[in-house]
């Protein structure tokens, strides 16, 4: 799949030692595809209304947490890649997380190799796709009123994926003061969203776990 | 702030996890590996059952609990926050002592050991109702958030939740948010400011 971690056999041996620079940079690796296919699995099984009230986060969340257990970092030989191991663990996460919902896995681990050879031609889908199109219009609308630095603070940060100490130096400001920054974003947002809200919201809309959660 | 930060930032992120949420997870994925293993855990529990009156016998039922639920995704080992080995996990115990709990009945929490002072903010899910609603369990209708208090060895809290109305049988995820500091409802609904974030399951017939 050609990545750039595999193959390091002294990583490897890193990783499988626990260290946390060697697991921090597995991670830095396989999070976004570790976040496509996550989608991807709800996307098949609930569609774009399943992804919008999965929590993605803890769903990617505890496949690293399993991936990088002693037990599943002992398992990994080191020869094979390791990209479709990991996403083994990924898929058996979602899996278990559907089977609490009473929904069926099907994706076994030859769609798996399926997907990653599409994926490294082209992402499968349009990754907003969960956003219903009336928020995503709003979020947009939100982004494009936004004023200079935060402007500046979501481009390095949510655009380009940035560290924030990489944000930092590139705009001359404190890490601190990005923090802030990005703390005021989300605030704004939550805020737009609340304020734009129609009253005679979609079924769709209104079950958006980000707006109905209490 | 009432929405859940991850959606914010996936929404500003274009529809994927975007920066933010990958360094959280990274936070949380390593913290987790700081936590002792779950049998270190069961012998703490073996500790305390030589205890008299309720602490034995609810150390007992944790016993029953841990050893027979078959964890769903997330509820097992997997703690979710910035926790050393010191600040480890919380339980959910059934009075009866099943590993599922009858509706009506009480419902404890125990704690392993801590050399500081936490606050727990837990909140309850139906897993089949999509999107889920939280049902609050603390900080409860008076603003309080349960104390856990420095202990050397797991113990159980004295404080407990009525599995009464707005809890009926069904098959529930429990989220449980521990802070550094006395929680408010808002603090507890943003879950940012937790130290630590752990998932369980709870089945209630």
């Amino acid at each position: 799949m050609g990545s750039a971690v595999e193959g390091n056999r002294e990583l490897w041996e890193q990783f499988r030692r626990g260290e946390r620079s060697a697991l921090e940079r597995i991670y830095w690796e396989y999070v976004e595809r570790v976040d496509r296919l996550v989608r991807r699995l709800l996307h098949l099984h609930g569609g774009t209304r399943l992804v919008a009230a999965a929590n993605v986060e803890d769903l990617v969340q505890d496949s690293f947490t399993r991936a990088f257990s002693p037990a599943a970092r002992g398992a990994y030989d080191g020869i094979r890649d390791y990209g479709p191991y990991l996403l083994t663990i990924a898929r058996n996460t979602v899996a278990d997380a559907l089977r609490l919902q009473q929904r069926e896995v099907l994706a076994g681990g030859a769609e798996i190799a399926a997907w990653m050879a599409l994926e490294d031609v082209a992402p499968a889908e349009e990754p907003a796709s969960w956003i219903d199109s009336v928020t995503l219009a709003r979020v947009r609308d939100y982004l494009s009123r936004l004023p200079i630095d935060l402007q500046s603070v979501h481009h390095r940060r949510y655009v380009l994926d940035e560290a924030q100490d990489v944000a930092a130096e590139a705009l001359g400001m404190s890490r601190q003061r990005i923090r802030t920054l990005e703390k005021k974003l989300r605030l704004g947002l939550v805020r737009e969203l609340k304020r734009t809200r129609a009253p005679n919201a979609s079924p769709r809309i209104a079950s958006s776990s980000v707006l109905k959660r209490t | 702030m009432s929405e859940p930060p991850d959606k914010i930032d996936e929404m500003l992120s274009g529809g994927r996890l975007g920066r933010p949420a990958q360094e959280r997870v990274l936070g949380r994925v390593l913290a987790a590996l700081d936590t002792p293993a779950r049998a270190s855990r069961r012998k703490r529990v073996l500790t305390i059952a030589s205890g008299a009156g309720l602490l034995a016998a609810v150390a007992a039922v944790v016993l029953l609990f841990v050893g027979r639920s078959s964890p769903p995704p997330g509820s097992d080992q997997t703690a979710k926050g910035g926790a050393r080995s010191v600040a480890a996990a919380i339980e959910p115990v059934c009075q009866s002592g099943t590993a599922a709990c009858r509706a009506g009945e009480r419902l404890f929490f125990r704690a392993d050991a801590s050399e500081s002072r936490r606050w727990l903010a837990i909140f309850a899910e139906r897993t089949d109702e999509t999107p889920a609603r939280r049902i609050w369990m603390f900080p409860g209708p008076d603003g309080v958030a349960p104390e856990v208090p420095p202990v050397p060895e797991a113990a159980v809290l004295p404080r407990a939740v009525e599995l009464g109305a707005g809890l009926g049988p069904g098959l529930y995820r429990l989220t449980i948010l521990v802070f550094n500091h006395p929680p408010t409802r808002d603090e507890a609904a943003s879950g940012s400011a937790a130290s630590l974030r752990l998932f369980r399951a709870l089945e209630i017939y």
